[in-house]
């Protein structure tokens, strides 16, 4: 008897459950991907790419609805949206913020994007990326072999589909703590729309909570591998008064401080790398190896000697030796203010090593 | 028997280390938090296998039994009610803290009355059941979540995301002396041991094997809940997050998963532990508060009730009723406080027990 009842109120529980809040799948517009920029008339413009459920996902057939809107907040701007269109906008799988370049110039980003951080259904492995000449154009842009609304940016960004040296990744989580952080600065992927198709070969490096320096895509690579350890990147070098290129198909990175006595503080970065052959107008087989190996190091080092130095001057530190400084000292809370002052003078020691490992299937 | 023993010991462990005490500490990451965790490891371990050692004197007795042989009732009932209320709420903050989560990070627009009423109601009911039960589910849930958790963690300590330089720069602050608060927060972490004080009725053979895999359980899972916060979220603002260790589960990914989202499998986990718990501690404070009854069951009509189920009802109320009110900074703050005061009632507890289990040893040879 009182099982039966129990048995009854329970089903009758689940009359209630239309009050846990669910919205079909149909009711629901998925934000894919959103873009913030500078407004004209407010602090911010902010575009959002919405994905239209179809069912047919072949090439160039992807359907997106792209809004904007300008207000003081962010918040207040997709409040406002939200009453522009005839469904829930849902946040819960936005991948891609696009900042744009002005904004990430001109505005503090560590406040600035606060709604980000603090909003609970955005997922903290989302990507961002700046979006040259603003984020709306990237939200525009419409590749014909895009499948799934968006999905060519996040592919793109998140290494799974094309996985290109000069694509730099950062994740939300990433961002934050570097661009809260002491001793190391955030850094962002620079995309670039070119008629139908979106160009990622720069990147875009912070100094503090602003935008400071943009990169060429041949330091954007270096950055690469001396931050994320990239190791599908390629050497460019002049072997007797031609180009010669090779693949580096192993990388290893490390560094360490080294303080000699008066004299400013140094860092030894080591460098190593294997190295195939791939492509070479004169036939290096017979070639000396040892003396091909000192002109990839040779490469390698110049060009990290170059990116170091550039971003030293601009003061930037996306690679994070002022924490790895942090770490090595054991001075507690001075460490940073000291830091400030060191980094200006740092000399830089790169030592590379090549391993020239073959020269493909031909001579 | 002796597995039984871990099982609490770990639900209790993992519990605690991903709620309240990652946020406590890491407060207090540059002043003394690292300090209180070493300290805790000594001091939690030392609680633990006195504790242990003392209550294998009394085999298949529990508490209530041991006070009714030792203290004048007057002494012994109001001890047993606050010892009572004490578990309950240790049962009843992760409930609230639960359904807070589920409501952020699951279903925004759910209801939380309903989701409270559910939770509340859920964990009445698995309360009132006899520890014997209680002790097999626990196992059952142990067995089907620890390898979700030993993979999650897997994945964090290796993600290439992970970075060392911020752990090696909270080595600095090693030798600091910690506030009472951590102090107290660290140390709850080995608590779990402390439900054996009603559970020991269950275990007839009283001696539990392999109590030296106490300390060395603990040194890993509690360092790991703060080490791995810090080398993903950053050592200088790892506390900015309140949910320290849902977003710590955030930022890693199965790229080929069924569910890209690894936080989704680590609240799957965590519901079950949850539920576990509060079921654990409820139960554990009903009989508390039961035995200090003549009767053991009340008749209603032909059902006899057993007399722990009003109380399990009356926590239910409680938590309930104080879910809807509470804060996320109210519940943060409670629970900061509420430490302190289960540490010191804590010791106690361990205190009169090892004394007991001396007088005992000395009396009866």
């Amino acid at each position: 008897m009182v099982k039966a009842m129990l048995g009854w109120i329970a089903v009758l529980l689940l009359l209630t459950q239309s009050a846990c809040g669910f919205k079909d799948i149909d009711n629901r517009f998925f934000v894919i991907v959103v873009g913030i920029d500078e407004g004209k008339s407010h602090p911010y413009k902010i575009s959002l790419m919405l994905a239209i459920p179809s069912p047919k996902t072949e090439p160039g057939v992807a359907k997106s609805v792209i809004i904007n809107k300008e207000a003081d907040t962010i918040a207040e701007a997709v409040r406002l949206m939200k009453s522009s269109v005839d469904k829930e906008l849902d946040f819960g799988h936005t991948n891609v913020f696009v900042i744009g370049k002005s904004f990430a110039m001109h505005q503090d980003l560590s406040e600035t994007l606060d709604w980000i951080y603090r909003r609970r259904d955005i997922q903290q492995i989302s990507m961002l990326a700046a979006g040259v000449p603003d984020a709306e154009s990237i939200l525009n842009t419409k590749p014909k072999s895009q499948r799934i609304p968006g999905n060519d940016l996040i592919l793109a960004l998140s290494g799974s589909g094309t996985e290109s040296p000069y694509i730099l990744r950062e994740y939300l989580f990433d961002f934050y703590r570097r661009i809260r952080g002491n001793g190391i600065d955030a850094y962002l992927p620079i995309i670039q729309p070119e008629e139908d198709n979106l160009i990622i070969n720069r990147g875009l490096v912070m100094k503090g909570p602003r935008a400071s320096l943009e990169l060429t895509p041949e330091e954007t690579a270096c950055l690469n591998q001396l931050v994320r350890g990239f190791r599908r990147f390629i050497v460019k070098a002049k072997v007797e008064d031609q180009y010669v290129t090779f693949s580096v198909s192993k990388l290893r990175t490390r560094y360490r401080f080294a303080f000699p006595p008066s004299a400013p503080p140094e860092v030894h970065l080591y460098v190593a790398v294997e190295a195939d052959l791939e492509d070479s107008p004169v036939s290096l087989y017979h070639h000396n190896w040892s003396k091909l190996e000192q002109v990839i190091a040779g490469q390698i080092q110049s060009e990290y000697t170059d990116l170091l130095i550039k971003l030293q001057e601009k003061g930037s530190d996306p690679v994070g030796f002022g924490l790895h400084y942090r770490a090595v000292m054991h001075q507690g809370r001075v460490e940073y203010q000291n830091w400030k002052q060191l980094y200006p003078e740092l000399k830089f020691h790169v030592h590379a090593t090549a391993r020239f490992k073959s020269t493909g299937i031909i001579e | 028997m002796s597995r039984y023993f871990f099982y609490i010991y770990l639900t209790c462990m993992f519990i605690n280390t991903i709620f309240f005490i990652p946020r406590l500490l890491l407060e207090e990451r540059f002043s003394g938090a690292i300090m209180a965790m070493m300290i805790a490891v000594v001091l939690g371990s030392a609680y633990a296998i006195l504790f242990m050692k003392a209550i294998a004197k009394f085999p298949g007795q529990n508490i209530a039994d041991i006070f009714e042989r030792m203290l004048p009732r007057a002494i012994r009932v109001p001890q047993l009610v606050f010892f009572g209320i004490m578990w309950a709420i240790s049962g009843s903050i992760v409930l609230i803290a639960f359904a807070t989560i589920a409501i952020r990070f699951l279903n925004p627009e759910a209801s939380l009355t309903i989701l409270l009423f559910c939770f509340c109601g859920i964990c009445c009911w698995s309360s009132a059941h006899e520890p014997k039960s209680i002790l097999f589910v626990t196992e059952i849930v142990m067995w089907l979540n620890v390898p979700v958790i030993a993979y999650i963690m897997y994945k964090s300590i290796t993600s290439n995301w992970f970075v060392w330089d911020a752990i090696r720069i909270l080595s600095d602050y090693t030798l600091k002396l910690p506030s009472w608060k951590a102090l107290a927060a660290a140390t709850y972490t080995f608590t779990g041991y402390i439900n054996m004080a009603v559970y020991n009725r269950e275990f007839k053979p009283a001696k539990i094997r392999m109590l030296w895999l106490v300390p060395i359980i603990g040194i890993v899972v509690l360092f790991t809940s703060i080490i791995v916060p810090v080398g993903l979220l950053g050592v200088d603002h790892v506390d900015d997050y309140i949910y320290t260790w849902i977003t710590s589960a955030d930022t890693l990914h199965m790229q080929f998963g069924v569910i890209t989202r690894i936080v989704y499998l680590f609240l799957f986990a965590y519901i079950g532990f949850s539920l576990v718990f509060i079921t654990l501690t409820w139960n554990i404070g009903a009989k508390l508060i039961a035995s200090c009854f003549k009767k053991q069951t009340i008749q209603i009509r032909k059902l006899a009730v057993p007399m722990h189920l009003p109380w399990s009802i009356v926590f239910a109320v409680v938590t309930f009723v104080a879910g809807l009110f509470t804060t996320d900074k109210m519940v943060i703050e409670f629970v900061g406080q509420w430490l302190m005061v289960r540490w010191a009632a804590e010791s106690f507890l361990v205190a009169t027990i090892v004394y007991m289990a001396w007088r005992s040893v000395r009396k009866h040879g």
